[in-house]
């Protein structure tokens, strides 16, 4: 059995009269330590696979069994607990709380975790060691982007899910959080997954899922994944 | 198109709206509302006094007032009716109790009092009973009413009438009374009575309605003028119509200075008659008794010379007398001595015959003898042989001495009849002698039996004189009595005349202080003066009451300012949200072209909007509810103003609104003003995020130790300091109004607990009727030494006087009888220090209050008015804590040294053991000196029951507070969620629970309730004592301290208003989506 495996799962938002079906009937699998690609184009449908997975959003109908345990049918609370302690999550905008600095934002996390890292080591390996203790508004994007990896590493979760991290970088900077993301997810064996519009990034997937109005259009495993230095967009 | 994205912004932002909509109706609802009650409740007033037809002006004259001055006031320009009227103040006794009452006449037409229950008089007799609380408690309709003073009856033509009714007079529309000139000066209530019950013959007053009064609001400047000019008018005629009346009574009085004139000749004249007439017969009288006394003087020489005569005549009868009976006797005698010398010369005779016979018998004898001596001599011869001789010897001798003796016996014989013989011839002659003496007796006799006829026809005439002298004595008694009865009918006569004369002279007396008094009068007749009084002057608490609703006023200008103040922090703070979130449209809008002005028209017109609306509604429900529950409040003590009059008043709402929008629009230009002055380049670009700064604070160790919410909560809050100002101001003012709230029933309750339970420390006090005898004073004061449930007593004296300078108001001097003793009963000492002062009588101890209205201090001088004319200083020994009644304290001897009387201790305090306060109170009020008993733990009951009606002011205070509260925090929170909707949506994201999140944002509110819990308590304690020190009424200060409980309840109140915002606010909280954070930054 995959790590994480969707079955027939729809979302269905009412607005008024009209019904608009999200995701309609998605299905697919990952496997435990893949770094997985999603793409599709705006409005496929792409966010809502990442809502229902990351827990921070209920199915209309289907399943989501993440490790072996169906996340569709969690409560609100049980969504909580699963999004703090098996997900770790990375957003376009970094999201970072700006009154605390790059450590005691990592440090926010850890503070409602299990089983944390040390903020220092994480921060360390992302490699910020000497901008521990800026401000998000000292640091530029990149090094934004990388608090936010290090507070979603440090949190050790089951999958880290990622909202086009590349999105509000420039090129080499967008490269590099790319770069530390694969090389997390090679050196740890975590489960990494991209979600993205950048059909550039597709190559350097251990698994690519496309999706399309709502529905997946195409699975491909590949064997020997694109380095991202090999990468261009 | 502008407009109508303003109209979809107001949709959108409804919170936004809804903050500056609430915060502005609450400070216009409680700035108009306050200020509107000012006027609201001289309107109240004013329609409670029209109701009643309150007169405008009062006219009292010195001389009184006639019906003459009542017609020629109605004819006044100006005047639209005038009446005359009276009122005097008696004692009275209700029951078995004395008041001091102050008899009214009332009519329909001016002054109606207000029938609270019962009906009007319809009888002379019958009257309406001031319906006081504490008459309505103790007396019941069907009671009578007795008015004690003498002169009562000349004044009224009855003084026994029956209570009919109970019912208020507008003079009084609080529950003072005022002082009185009667009893212990304290006026204890009125008693409404007929016209028709005065008959005294003049008006004590004139009461004047002016043309347009009524119409006019009687506290206004228009009404002021309107009164004055009265006041002018009514001045003008004073002269004249004083004149009238001076000549009038100056005319009466010499009337009667006549009448005793001519009482004083007519009786001068009877005297005059009297005295003549009585000396006439008088004179008369005592001659005629001289006469008969002289008749009846002589009568009696007349009886003493007949007296003399019949005792001379007796003398000589019976001189007569005694010479014949001693003739009869010398006859007798010689009689006796005849018959006696007969019988002698009988005796004699025998004697002699016997003495011849024995002589012969002897002669015989001696010869026999003589015959035997010879025998005896022969036989002794013959025997002389025979015998010896010796013995014949004394023979002899014997017979020899025999014979010797028989010769002498014959010798005497011899001269015995020799004798004998003379004898018989003495006798011979001695019978001659007899012979001739017997006939001189029979001469004798003839003579006696003569002279003894003569004595008896002495006597005989005798006797009969003697009759005719007892006669006439018998008639000179019968003189003497009658002249007697002549003497005392003479008497009587004279002392008729005499008190005749004194009548007379009495009447005469009389007739002379009759004109003496009459020339007096005269004399006294001072040209009366009109006393002219406009409505402050004619009742006190008319003007009490326009001073408070000025108070009232005054609280209006104080309070709203922290609403306001709030106000414009929440819009400003709003609206400077408000303008950075619309940054890039503000930006696209003037890269369209637009003008600043077009664009900040919006945030202008979105501020306005919400001030506008909020503006009305506040002003629709200030303007009723606080007016009507400030005026209920007041009405405790203006227990007549129960109608409440509140129409929305233009002005104030006009004020309010145009102060509430100047805030506001002040704030959303100072908050849009930078955005308005920026290039459309730079509005287009986001603003870059407040560089977080570390902290002072976090340059020490235990930094590290603080949770990282804590650090970015403390962060944030010195962030965004406008948040932190309006969040601090609208927390502290809830805070500060709370403890206004607490701290006003702290400082009314103080009076209860402070006066009754810290100060006074006695158990009951005991009204004294200081005019029962000294015997049943006495009695009662043995019942307070006996009574078993009395543990002591101390004796004390109440009296009212006027104190103070140009404004006096009515000071209440407590005379203790032993001063020494006055501190287990009350305790003088300043508030806060526990030092006793000593009454002594080097000056007063005085209250607190007192010494701050008059703004003197221990050391200064008192000016106590003893008397209408004279006034006394008199030093303050000290100023002693005390909330009720304005006290002086002083001694005896200063009570002396003032009035000059000795005081009459009309009270008694008492310490009592444990028992039943009732029985002692029935026991108590059995004895005719105890007027009545009040325990003070009923009194107490009695201030704290009027406690409770001040739940609705606390009420409105604490729900104000709680809007406040809720509006500030309630922005604060809207602003926080919207702005950091992305970082809270972060951390949900992150696995934040709920509550998790909801405390990461609401520490910010929790730590700024605290700190505005704390700058609150501070600005309450200001305001509190503000609003105490403006509220307060005459007779009783509030309590200047808060309680620390009543800090505590209000912080932790105010802290609940907080967390139940924040409560509703978890819930919006809660509804944050995660998917904001996948947002773009806007």
């Amino acid at each position: 059995m995959s790590f994480v495996e969707c079955r027939e799962v729809r979302k269905t938002y009412r607005m008024g009269e009209v019904e608009i079906h999200a995701a309609d009937g998605i299905a697919f699998a990952i496997e435990k330590g893949e770094f997985v690609v999603i793409v599709g184009p705006s409005g496929a449908g792409k966010t809502t696979v990442l809502n229902l997975l990351g827990g921070m959003d209920t199915l209309t109908s289907g399943e989501i069994l993440v490790d072996g345990v169906d996340i569709g049918k969690f409560n609100e609370r049980q969504l909580t607990k699963y999004r703090r302690e098996d997900i770790g999550f990375v957003f376009q905008f970094y999201n970072l709380v700006q009154n605390l600095t790059a450590r005691e934002n990592v440090e926010l996390a850890l503070q409602i975790c299990k089983d944390p890292l040390k903020a220092e080591d994480v921060l360390a390996e992302v490699g910020l060691s000497d901008r521990m203790d800026n401000f998000p508004a000292q640091l530029s994007g990149g090094e934004q982007q990388r608090v936010s990896i290090a507070r979603a590493l440090a949190k050790n979760p089951k999958l880290l899910l990622c909202d086009e991290p590349t999105g509000a970088l420039d090129y080499q900077t967008g490269k590099a959080i790319l770069k530390l993301l694969q090389d997390t997810c090679r050196e740890r064996g975590m489960t990494v997954l991209v979600i993205t519009h950048n059909q550039a990034i597709a190559p350097m997937g251990d698994r690519v899922i496309r999706i399309k109005n709502g529905k997946v259009s195409d699975i491909k495993l590949q064997e020997h994944p694109v380095s991202v230095d090999e990468i261009e967009w | 198109m502008l407009f109508r994205e303003f109209v979809r912004t107001l949709k959108k932002s409804r919170n936004r709206f809804f903050s500056i909509f609430m915060i502005v109706a609450l400070g216009v609802a409680f700035f108009s509302g306050i200020r509107a009650t000012e006027p609201d409740m001289r309107l109240s007033g004013d329609a409670y006094y029209d109701a009643q037809k309150m007169t405008d002006l009062r006219v009292i004259s010195t001389l009184g007032l006639t019906d003459h001055d009542v017609e020629e006031i109605r004819k006044l320009p100006g005047v639209a009716d005038a009446q005359g009227d009276y009122f005097k103040d008696f004692l009275a006794e209700i029951g078995d109790s004395e008041q001091n009452l102050r008899v009214m006449s009332y009519s329909d037409t001016f002054n109606v009092p207000e029938l609270v229950s019962g009906r009007f008089p319809e009888a002379e007799n019958e009257c309406l009973l001031d319906s006081n609380v504490m008459y309505m408690e103790a007396y019941q309709i069907g009671d009578v009413v007795t008015l004690q003073e003498k002169d009562a009856e000349d004044v009224l033509g009855v003084t026994e009438f029956t209570i009919v009714g109970f019912a208020k007079h507008p003079y009084f529309i609080s529950l003072a009374r005022g002082s009185s000139s009667v009893g212990d000066g304290t006026l204890n209530g009125l008693l409404l009575v007929r016209p028709e019950a005065f008959v005294q013959e003049y008006y004590t007053d004139i009461l004047v309605h002016l043309d347009g009064s009524k119409d006019l609001v009687c506290y206004g400047d228009a009404f002021e003028k309107l009164s004055q000019a009265g006041v002018d008018s009514l001045e003008e005629q004073e002269d004249r119509l004083c004149q009238d009346r001076y000549d009038e009574v100056v005319g009466e009085a010499t009337e009667k200075l006549d009448e005793a004139k001519a009482d004083l000749a007519e009786g001068k004249e009877k005297l005059a008659d009297a005295k003549k007439e009585a000396d006439e017969e008088l004179s008369k009288a005592e001659q005629e008794l001289k006469d008969a006394e002289q008749e009846l003087l002589d009568a009696e020489d007349e009886i003493a010379d007949g007296e003399k005569q019949i005792a001379k005549a007796k003398r000589t009868i019976e001189s007569n007398e005694s010479k014949i009976a001693d003739t009869k006797k010398e006859l007798a005698k010689g009689e006796t001595e005849l018959a006696d010398a007969k019988k002698e010369l009988e005796a004699q005779k025998e004697t002699f015959a016997e003495q011849k016979a024995q002589v012969e018998e002897a002669q015989a004898q001696i010869a026999a003898a003589q015959a035997q001596i010879e025998e005896q001599k022969q036989m002794l011869e013959a025997g002389k042989a025979f015998m010896p001789e010796e013995e014949y010897q004394a023979a002899l001798m014997q017979i020899e001495a025999a014979e010797a003796a028989l010769q002498a016996q014959a010798a005497e014989v011899e001269a015995a009849a020799a004798q004998i013989a003379a004898g018989e011839a003495a006798i011979a002659s001695a019978e001659e002698e007899i012979t001739a003496g017997e006939a001189k007796i029979a001469s004798s006799k003839a003579q006696i039996t003569k002279g003894e006829k003569e004595i008896a026809s002495a006597k005989h005439t005798l006797s009969q004189k003697e009759k005719d002298l007892k006669k006439a004595k018998a008639d000179v008694a019968d003189g003497w009595n009658e002249l007697e009865d002549g003497k005392k009918e003479y008497e009587d006569a004279k002392k008729e005349a005499e008190e005749k004369i004194a009548d007379a002279e009495d009447e005469i007396a009389e007739a002379e202080e009759k004109i003496a008094d009459a020339e007096d009068e005269i004399a006294d007749i001072e040209f009366p003066e009109w006393i002219i009084q406009e409505r402050d002057e004619i009742s006190q608490v008319y003007g009490e009451y326009d001073r408070d609703a000025s108070n009232i006023g005054a609280l209006g200008r104080v309070f709203p300012v922290i609403f306001f103040l709030v106000a414009m922090l929440v819009s400003l703070t709003t609206m400077t949200r408000m303008v950075q979130e619309e940054r890039m449209q503000i930006g696209t809008l003037k890269a369209l072209g637009y003008s600043a002005g077009a664009v900040a028209g919006k945030y202008i017109g979105y501020g306005l909007t919400a001030c506008i609306a909020g503006s009305i509604v506040g002003v629709l429900i200030g303007e009723k509810i606080l007016p009507y529950v400030i005026i209920h409040t007041y009405s405790i003590l203006y227990t007549s103003i129960l109608k409440v009059v509140m129409p929305y008043s233009l002005s104030y709402s006009l004020l309010a609104i145009l102060i509430a929008c100047g805030c506001i629009l002040a704030a959303i230009i100072f908050s849009c003003y930078r955005e308005m002055r920026e290039v459309p380049a730079s509005l287009m670009r986001p603003v870059a995020p407040k560089a977080g700064k570390k902290l002072f604070v976090e340059r020490f160790g235990f930094w590290r130790n603080v949770s990282f919410t804590s650090k970015s909560t403390i962060r944030n809050l010195v962030r965004y300091r406008k948040r932190l100002f309006m969040t601090l101001f609208g927390i502290a003012g809830c805070m500060a109004l709370v403890i206004v709230g607490f701290g006003l029933l702290d400082s009314i309750s103080a009076v209860s607990q402070k006066q009754f339970v810290t100060l006074h420390t006695y158990d009951a006090v005991i009204g004294i009727d200081t005019r029962v005898s000294r015997a049943k004073y006495q009695k009662m004061e043995t019942f307070l030494q006996e009574d078993e449930m009395i543990e002591d007593y101390l004796l004390a004296r109440q009296e009212t006087m006027d104190i103070g300078d140009e404004m006096t108001f009515p000071g209440m001097a407590f005379v203790v009888s032993e001063p020494e003793r006055l501190s287990s009963y009350i305790r003088l000492h300043e508030r806060g220090s526990e030092v006793l002062f000593d009454v002594s009588n080097d000056g007063v101890v005085i209250a607190e209050k007192t010494a701050a209205k008059l703004h003197v201090g221990a050391g200064d001088m008192l000016r106590i008015h003893v008397s209408d004319t004279e006034v006394r200083e008199v030093k303050i020994l000290g100023v002693t804590e005390n909330y009720y009644q304005n006290y002086l304290f002083m001694t005896p001897e200063m009570y002396t040294d003032l009035t000059g009387k000795e005081p009459q201790y009309n009270s008694a305090y008492l310490h009592l053991n444990e028992g039943d306060e009732t029985a002692l109170a029935e026991r108590s009020i059995a004895y005719d000196a105890v007027v009545q008993i009040s325990f003070v733990d009923e009194i107490r009951d009695r201030i704290d029951e009027m406690l409770d009606h001040l739940g609705a002011v606390i009420a409105v205070i604490i729900l104000a507070a709680a809007m406040l509260a809720f509006v500030v925090i309630y922005n604060l929170n809207n602003i926080n969620i919207g702005e950091r909707k992305r970082e809270l949506a972060t951390l949900k994201v992150l696995g934040f629970y709920n509550i998790e999140t909801a405390s990461y944002v609401f520490r910010e509110n929790v730590l700024l309730t605290i700190f505005g819990i704390l700058a609150g308590l501070a600005l309450g304690k200001v305001l509190h004592a503000y609003v105490i020190t403006t509220v307060e009424v005459e007779l009783i200060m509030f309590g200047r301290e808060i309680k620390a409980q009543s800090y505590l309840y209000s912080a932790l109140l105010t802290f609940a208003f907080s967390m139940i915002v924040n409560a509703l606010m978890y819930f919006q909280l809660k509804k944050i989506d995660m998917v904001e954070s996948l947002k773009n930054v806007e």
